[in-house]
């Protein structure tokens, strides 16, 4: 959670383990939620729920992580609920038109990501507001969607699918996982050691100080709605495929997982801060609660009200930690 | 270049609005032999989400009966899905502005939606009511499953299959719609039959299939000694069914309410031991056929139960479970 | 003269910093105490005290005699003694009545959540007329010069019937016509029996002012002397441990080098109107003028950064095009912007990401940051300017002003720039960075670069300049030669 000091730290070796110290309060605090489901439940510390939390939270840390990116410019991207389902409905209908499984995957990831840099250009080059850009393609994202599927899921899709949504390699870790953990190693690899992750952070900490040291901040901008789409896309294919069927109505509402996640994970919403092993230990916390709350059969109204609460208490205890 | 770059992203998304708007859902009925000679009688219909199969087959049903009586309607519902009420509500209000000559609605709120059919009604215009329920007694007639009977024959084959004992957990839909109130208090009095059987805790998945097959995960994590699940939709259905597939678990045994082409493979997988099939085609053609009576100032009956089929791993090969899990035709 | 204020033993120690140790200090009624010390010596930190935003941790004050707690703002308010910061605390988007009178609207007797409007109305410009302000109360604050946006302070802590005022940099950003003005309100309070603190960079200002002076350095109280000309030398010295000789450091005259930087026509409309502009290696240029004169406007132009009509811009005699910031810099253009926080840094971010920014493509390969390169390039700089920063991972917002403006000079020296841009390269920042930055500048155009400096510090011009440009109403008004140079012969150019 420490945004203080945390980012862009240039560790000796490997990508996270200097991170690992800074984000130690919000790990702490995953912890601690982690210890009190161990102790409350049978069930909780076993390594089938555990994987089983790791499959359910893997979609919403993609999400995460592309809001991450997101937010650090000091933007928001309201859209990617709607993105996802616009990817996943076309992964839908070319797997049923015959055009097998990766050209399908690939295609309907490359619409998120276009999806994504329309946003980004509507923002950088039309000048409009990201919370308007985004929230004006999330409408327009369910309403492609809705026009595609004429509003009916797309059933009938080959079982193979399932694999990239559900499936299982070495017995036991699930491929969501799996495909996670590289997105989340990549992205914080951009982030941290390219060119544009700095770029992305100047962007977000100073836009006026990066446009005068000759960042270019319309491509970084369209760059980074650009990921965020594509990861979009990625999670639309994965939860069709999940599903072995896709619905033009997937994904309502989890934009506001994602950003709840990043901002938990520290992100800081004035943008120019945060990490993706942040984010990821954001993603978890909220993917543990739910789980152990689940575990302890507690009333689903209460679990809206506890996660609520998590989100405030988290966000604050960040900033005492700055002060 | 900044400039051609504006314009044409201006362009593109006004074109993708026009290609939006273009493709809407209103049905136009061929023949126009209608009987009198006056303006053409204009129904909406209007559901909760346009998505669900289930209300398609209301719209064939609809369909059927507006070619038959040679009315027009349209069919509408709100694309931000069924937990969205005060989209609902704005929908209403179109079509009262618009002057339908009559509304059939299938409420997403049994209150909310209350004040707007008044207003309906006030204006003149008769509202008839499918599938869920609505708390007022102004509407001239309500056309449903009876949610708790169906849901309470659901719950007494499986305390059939139980032997009556054993661990439950229902997942619901959405906490406070009429038909998910009704339908757990279906299943709940049959099971409390039975003294034997213990019922968890109802969980809701707000119509999310994701939801719906997290929760289950969850539930079956921690009820290592969990017999049956009962999903009260077909959201929950596909749902629960996806998660026993994943772990390939055929011993729980799920009972699941309504169908639809995900549902149907998982009734022959065996992963779905029973589900209830309403009749949307009927809420549709019965609907609308009431509909045309009233507006012809025929009486018109308050109540009308449009049935169930419960279909099951082994009936459903029958003629009978074949017509309610294909009501569209098998290729459609 | 009545002592109004006494501060007497204050120890403030934040965590590692001992702030304040033993000052005393004290304020008599209708005087001008000056505060002077570099950054750092504590003198925000003691006017702090004084109005209650810190506590201190030990050490008494007393107001009028009596001794009294300071704890936070509103009890110093309720004292009368009240603080105009660097940055003002206005509201934009209200109109100057209601910024006067926030929180304390004459209300109506009855309806006390009624606001009277005619009231406050008047109020406002009886208050503005004590501070020679012509302006309509509905105006908005927003659409003020900042020196009126002043006046509108000090109009807001006269009404409040403050009997103390602190003066924190308060003519940082003002044009010399609008200090003169600040001036004469100054001496009108003073008049009325207002104890004014009042604290400066600009030392050739308190002439026209100063009463007394207190010298304060590294959080001691250094000593409290009355204010005389003659003790200027001494008074610097007590601040900085230097003599003022060194203020400028030598210019070694670099024999003017080929020609660098060539501009034919840079107009844009209503602002800038420039006919040509040539810049030599191994030159500082100074660009003076009054604020408003259009001298930003003209690097900003010069720099891709706003739009303007260019009839050719030649580098090394090769015509090319700038349309923004990175075509200036790949054609090795360099700009210290006026405004450190609002678009010279990256406050947020390290030390090196800042250093480095303006030179990621050269310190990449394929896109991925080498780092060792970055590293190595980054304490090269730190070592080099004398940066003072315990590591490169410190974030830039927390270095003082002038290390702060040379993690932007780095910026620019890593990135190679052969013609840069200071505007307002001092501005805020204390003696001894200021002589650094001078240091530096010197060292730049002996190595070839050329140098252009925007300044409305007229010592600062003639000190460093090799050849001075003045700018009024966007255009050159004046070009003068360094040995010609007079402050007289400047201003006569600057206002014509």
């Amino acid at each position: 959670m420490s945004v203080e000091t945390s980012k862009i730290s240039f560790g000796k070796s490997g990508l996270f383990n200097k991170k690992i110290f800074n984000e130690l309060g919000s790990f702490t605090g995953l912890l601690i939620i982690g210890l009190v489901f161990s102790i409350t439940t049978d069930n909780f510390f076993t390594m089938n729920n555990l994987l089983t939390v790791a499959l359910q939270t893997a979609y919403i840390c993609l999400l995460a992580i592309a809001e991450t990116y997101v937010i650090i410019t000091s933007g928001i991207d309201l859209s990617v609920g709607s993105i996802l389902a616009v990817s996943g409905v076309i992964c839908g209908k070319l797997l049923l038109a015959g055009f097998g499984i990766p050209l399908s995957m690939l295609v309907a990831i490359l619409v998120g990501g276009l999806c994504g840099a329309i946003n980004g250009l509507a923002i950088s080059k039309m000048g409009i507001a990201p919370f308007i850009a985004t929230l004006g393609m999330m409408s327009i994202g369910r309403g492609v969607a809705n026009v595609i599927t004429d509003s009916l899921p797309i059933s009938g899709l080959p079982e193979d699918f399932f694999f990239i949504g559900g499936g299982m390699v070495l017995e036991s870790i699930p491929v969501p996982v799996i495909i996670m953990l590289v997105v989340a190693i990549l992205f914080a690899f951009i982030l941290n050691r390219t060119a544009f992750g700095k770029y992305v952070f100047a962007l977000g900490s100073n836009e006026d100080a990066a446009r005068l040291s000759g960042v270019n901040i319309g491509m970084t901008t369209i760059g980074v709605y650009a990921v965020s789409g594509l990861l979009s896309g990625l999670v639309g294919v994965m939860l069709a495929a999940r599903l072995v069927s896709a619905q033009a109505q997937a994904g309502l509402g989890y934009e506001l997982d994602a950003i709840a996640a990043s901002i938990i994970g520290g992100v800081s919403p004035m943008g120019g801060a945060g990490t993706i092993l942040g984010t990821i230990i954001g993603a978890f916390i909220m993917g543990v609660l739910r789980n152990g709350l689940n575990l302890l059969n507690v009333n689903a109204f209460w679990q809206q009200i506890a996660i609520g609460v998590v989100i405030i208490v988290a966000v604050y205890i960040d900033k005492l930690r700055r002060k | 270049m900044k400039k051609v770059l504006s314009i044409m992203l201006a362009v593109f998304m006004v074109s993708v609005l026009l290609v939006g708007c273009g493709k809407s859902d209103t049905a136009k009925t061929a023949d126009s032999q209608s009987a009198d000679a006056g303006a053409k009688k204009k129904i909406a219909i209007i559901v909760k989400g346009t998505e669900n199969v289930f209300y398609q087959s209301v719209k064939a049903g609809a369909d059927v009966a507006a070619k038959e009586t040679g009315v027009e309607y349209y069919f509408t519902g709100s694309s931000a899905g069924e937990t969205d009420i005060n989209g609902q509500v704005s929908l209403v209000e179109n079509a009262i502005s618009q002057k339908v000559s009559g509304i059939i609605i299938a409420a997403s709120d049994a209150k909310a939606l209350v004040p707007v059919t008044e207003k309906a009604i006030a204006a003149g215009i008769p509202v008839i009511v499918i599938d869920s329920g609505l708390q007022t007694d102004k509407y001239t007639s309500f056309l449903t499953t009876d949610n708790v009977a169906a849901a309470g024959a659901a719950g007494e084959s499986l305390a059939k299959m139980l032997n009556g004992k054993g661990k439950v957990a229902i997942v619901n839909f959405v906490a406070g719609a009429q038909g998910a109130i009704e339908r757990e208090k279906g299943f709940k009095d049959a099971m409390a039959k039975y003294p034997g059987i213990e019922v968890l805790q109802t969980q809701y998945y707000n119509n999310d299939k994701q939801k719906a097959l997290s929760l289950t995960q969850d539930i079956l994590t921690a009820n290592p000694d969990l017999d049956a699940i009962f999903a009260c939709n077909e959201p929950g259905t596909v749902g629960v069914g996806r998660a026993l597939k994943e772990k390939n678990n055929r011993k729980i045994i799920e009972i699941g309410f309504d169908s639809s082409d995900d549902i149907i493979p998982l009734i022959k997988d065996g992963y779905l031991k029973g589900t209830i099939v309403q009749m949307p085609y009927n809420m549709g053609y019965l609907g609308v056929k009431a509909m045309v009576d009233k507006l012809n100032g025929k009486e018109v009956v308050k109540n009308q139960d449009t049935g169930f089929t419960f279909v099951t791993p082994e009936n459903m090969e029958s003629p009978e479970s074949q017509k309610a899990l294909y009501p569209l035709g098998k290729n459609n | 003269m009545n002592e109004l204020v006494k501060m007497e033993g204050i120890y403030k120690t934040f965590p590692g910093v001992k702030a304040l140790t033993n000052v005393s200090f004290d304020i008599r009624s209708g005087e001008v105490h000056a505060m002077l010390g570099e950054n750092g010596a504590g003198k925000s930190t003691l006017m702090k005290v004084l109005t209650g935003v810190y506590s201190c941790d030990s050490g008494k004050i007393h107001f009028k005699g009596q001794e009294v707690n300071i704890h936070q703002p509103k009890d110093a308010q309720k004292l009368g003694i009240s603080i105009i910061h660097q940055e003002f605390s206005l509201f934009p988007h209200l109109s100057v009545a209601e910024n006067i009178f926030i929180g304390r609207e004459p209300r109506n007797q009855i309806l006390k959540f009624v606001i009277m409007e005619k009231e406050l109305k008047t109020k406002t410009k009886e208050l503005l007329e004590t501070v020679h302000l012509d302006i309509d109360p509905d105006t908005l604050v927003k659409d003020l010069s900042v020196a009126q946006q002043q006046m509108v302070e000090i109009a807001r802590v006269l009404s409040m019937n403050s009997e103390v005022i602190v003066m924190d940099e308060p003519t940082a950003a003002l044009t010399e016509r609008e200090v003169k003005e600040l001036f004469r309100v100054i001496n009108q309070l003073k008049k009325r029996g207002v104890g004014i603190v009042y604290i400066s960079h600009r030392l050739e200002e308190l002439k026209h002012i100063a009463d007394r002076v207190t010298v304060m350095r590294d959080g001691h109280y250094i000593k409290t002397v009355d204010y005389d000309e003659s003790c200027l030398g001494d008074l610097i010295a007590a601040m900085v441990g230097r003599s003022l000789d060194d203020k400028f450091p030598v210019h070694h005259n670099v024999a003017a080098g080929k020609v660098i930087l060539e501009v034919d026509r840079l107009v844009s409309k209503g602002v800038l109107n420039i006919q040509n502009f040539k810049l030599c290696e191994g030159e500082i240029v100074g660009i003076y003028g009054l604020v408003g004169a259009g001298r930003t406007e003209f690097a900003r132009a010069l720099f891709g950064a706003d739009k303007s009509e260019i009839g050719g811009i030649k580098i090394h005699g090769e015509k090319v095009i700038i349309k923004n910031p990175r075509d200036a810099i790949r054609h090795g253009i360099g700009y210290l912007t006026e405004d450190r926080k609002r678009d010279g840094l990256a406050l947020g971010l390290s030390v090196e990401d800042n250093i480095i920014l303006a030179n990621l493509m050269n310190v990449c390969k394929f896109g991925i940051v080498d780092r060792n390169k970055s590293k190595n390039l980054s304490n090269q700089y730190v070592a080099d300017l004398k940066i003072k920063t315990p590591n490169l991972k410190q974030r830039a917002k927390f270095l003082s002003g002038g290390n702060q403006q040379k993690i932007i000079i780095a910026k620019w020296l890593c990135r190679q720039a052969k013609v840069l841009i200071f505007d307002e390269p001092t501005r805020g920042i204390d003696i001894g960075a200021k002589i650094e930055v001078y240091e530096l500048m010197n060292k730049l155009v002996v190595a070839g670069v050329g140098v252009i400096m925007i300044s409305s510090e007229l010592p600062e011009i003639l000190g460093m300049s090799d050849r001075i440009l003045v700018m009024h109403d966007g255009r050159f008004t004046g070009e003068v030669n360094k040995k010609d140079a007079t402050q007289e012969k400047l201003l006569h150019y600057a206002v014509q």
